[in-house]
């Protein structure tokens, strides 16, 4: 009874007009942050941190978790249309749904990562309020080898999926996982793989990673003679759009349907609870299961609505997860709400298990705003997709001098150092080559990505067991991860019919 | 991002640079010294792993390459060096405009660049003649400098290294 009262004061208070009015701001703020290359919610939040000094608790709360929200969501709208996902959560959209824009469909792509980001947010934000405590006891039961074998069962999904050149996919994951190793070990104080320049101790930046591996590989892709203007053959392909062809339709909610929104919307939720899985994991976990049942498997990698709706579905879900460990524990599920934490501490409120029922009705706002901001989703993308859109029938020469300059000062800005723009560059150049010779980017990415997790988990697991590996499969956990292993490996590789179109390969 | 059909030399190269790369990996991680200590994996456990299994799927990709190039008949034709000139050209002025924001600061550094790409890009190459295009190409520049630097400065407050306040 006492959880319904507190939620019933979370949804009156996000409804005093100035706390909606920041809900609004901060919603506005995260999109508009995640959907430019190099800022992400996690930058909003901490840029907007010495704001929160001046608002009460509440107020505050209220505003980050709808950044956190709009965050989420706000890195498929430029993944959509120019193929640069605006976070790291947006990758698997970029993969299929710029694919769609390229066809002509880029309205319904992004009416489809609006309501599935909206459902999915919704949902997470329903489970977050019902099952946090009894959720975040559940996820204790996931030790450390068993975190270990969920990283190196999404690694193995990743490489599975790009079958038909499986070996190029084994490369650029093991390349991935080593630049993450470059700079300060994850489990002591050592400086390695440094080849002996100092400045590499700074290791290799998340931000300056993906503006390398996207934004600047896009700009000398198109920088070729020979490169038709994508983006404008694209603009040539799109009916003329109106502002009520962002509106959302029945019909694509059946597209999907509602057993799968609930699907997507669930796996997202639970990785979201494991600590540090975060949006990209959330995101490439649905894809890969949406992926395996599907009726249409022949779409993904070429532009699948169903592939856009599970990464965007379970990436906004994930929000309400990872709050369940930070709240409760006070350990955050990602790195937003690593700040989202510093922001309750800056406020004098302890996260732990106490919170949740000695102070449950300062945090029901948050989670009330977490909700509020997903149900507004599509009207943001009704107010803006029309003008996002419009960002393919732009001069390419303007665009991509734009997006190089934005790019660029976004690397700097992610920890204001010349050096992560030289990373980034590095990076580019690097993505360009290997997407020319056919090695997937978005292996390399998530090699990258997931790296410092798996390692800190393989060491700690093999420190727990004197060196013995027979601990992966001694424990429960681990052993059921390693068993959806071969699970997926016999379904992906040896049961999904005829080799799959090589999904980076352009229908030209 | 797109993907072409490259020739057997290119993918030779790529293979040449990764395996390199791997080389280097490998002995900056033997730097390290043992990968077990005291019975439990050291700093450098994972990056010697690493480069064994990358070395493995270089030799693999390697064989798999040269079976398939064997297979489609392909040859050396193909490769075309003139496809690198001006992505080369994007590379250099990025590089440039790397080296220089901290110099010259960001309002002049990103001018440069920002008119340099645009020239790269062919910016108003319909126009009429030079002068129009000297214009068009100049006012879009600083129209692109003025945009980012109130779009980072003065709309979200981030710190630039600028020599001059635009506004």
């Amino acid at each position: 009874m006492d959880q319904l009262l507190g939620v019933i004061h979370g949804f009156s208070t996000v409804l005093v007009p100035n706390n909606f009015l920041f809900m609004i701001i901060g919603l506005l703020t995260g999109v508009l942050f995640a959907a430019v290359p190099g800022l992400t919610g996690t930058l909003a939040i901490a840029l907007l941190l010495p704001i929160t000094f001046s608002l009460d608790v509440e107020t505050s709360l209220i505003m980050v978790a709808s950044i956190f929200m709009g965050g989420q969501y706000g890195g498929s709208i430029t993944a959509i249309t120019v193929n640069i996902p605006g976070a790291p959560s947006a990758v698997m959209t970029a993969y299929e749904g710029n694919k769609l824009m390229r066809k002509g469909k880029g309205v319904l792509a992004l009416r489809h990562a609006a309501m599935s980001s909206s459902i999915g947010g919704v949902l997470g934000a329903l489970m977050l309020m019902t099952f946090a405590p009894a959720v975040a006891v559940g996820a204790l039961y996931v030790q450390t080898p068993g975190k270990f074998a969920l990283i190196l069962f999404a690694l193995f999904v990743v490489i599975a999926s790009h079958k038909h050149d499986l070996f190029k996919g084994i490369i650029a994951t093991i390349l991935g996982l080593m630049v993450a190793t470059i700079g300060i070990d994850v489990a002591s104080p050592v400086a390695r793989q440094t080849f002996g320049f100092p400045f590499l101790i700074e290791g290799v930046n998340l931000m300056a990673m993906l503006i390398g591996a996207f934004a600047v590989s896009e700009m000398l892709v198109q920088s070729e003679p020979s490169a038709t203007n994508a983006q404008s053959a694209a603009s040539e392909g799109q009916p003329k759009v109106r502002r009520r062809d962002f509106f959302p339709r029945l019909e694509n909610f059946w597209e999907i349907g509602p057993f799968n929104y609930l699907k997507f919307a669930v796996l997202g939720y639970f990785v979201g609870v494991l600590p540090g899985a975060g949006g990209s994991s959330a995101a490439f976990v649905s894809y890969a299961e949406a992926k395996r049942a599907s009726k249409k498997p022949e779409e993904y990698g070429n532009g699948s609505v169903e592939g856009v709706a599970a990464a965007e579905g379970a990436n906004n879900a994930m929000c309400g997860g990872s709050l369940v460990p930070m709240l409760t524990f006070g350990i955050p599920g990602d790195t937003t709400s690593a700040v989202i934490l510093g922001v309750l501490i800056i406020n004098g409120l302890q996260p732990g298990p106490q919170m949740m029922s000695t102070q449950f009705e300062l945090v029901t706002p948050m989670m009330a705003a977490l909700l509020f901001s997903a149900i507004l989703i599509p009207v943001v993308l009704i107010l803006i997709g029309p003008y996002y859109l419009k960002l393919v029938s732009i001069n390419k020469a303007l665009l991509y001098a734009t997006i190089a300059v934005v790019a660029m000062v976004g690397a700097y800005v992610s920890t204001f150092s010349t050096f992560q723009m030289g990373t980034a560059l590095t990076i580019g150049i690097g993505a360009y080559l290997m997407s020319k010779n056919g090695y997937p980017i978005v292996s390399f990415l998530l090699g990258f990505i997931l790296g410092p997790d798996l390692e800190v988990n393989l060491r700690r697991s093999l420190t727990i067991s004197d060196g013995d590996a027979l601990i992966f499969v001694t424990s429960p956990d681990s052993l059921f991860f390693l068993l959806m292993i071969v699970v997926f490996g016999y379904f992906l590789l040896f049961k999904s019919g005829d080799p799959d179109p090589d999904p980076e390969m352009e229908a030209e | 991002m797109k993907q072409r059909n490259t020739s057997f030399p290119e993918q030779l190269v790529l293979l040449a640079a990764l395996t390199a790369f791997t080389g280097f990996y490998l002995k900056s991680a033997l730097d390290l010294g043992s990968w077990i200590k005291y019975g439990i994996p050291s700093a450098s456990f994972l990056p010697i792993v690493l480069s064994v299994l990358m070395f493995l799927g270089l030799v693999a990709e390697f064989i798999n390459e040269v079976r398939r190039r064997r297979g489609s008949g392909d040859h050396f034709s193909t490769f075309r060096l003139s496809t690198y000139h001006k992505p080369i050209g994007a590379v250099l002025l990025t590089a440039g405009y790397v080296y220089t924001f901290a110099r010259l600061g960001f309002e002049i550094s990103t001018l440069l660049f920002a008119l340099a790409l645009l020239s790269l890009f062919g910016f108003s190459a319909s126009a009429q003649n030079l002068g129009r295009r000297a214009l068009l190409t100049g006012a879009t520049a600083l129209a692109i400098t003025a945009f980012v630097y109130a779009f980072f400065v003065l709309g979200f407050g981030v710190q630039l290294p600028t020599r001059w306040v635009l506004f």
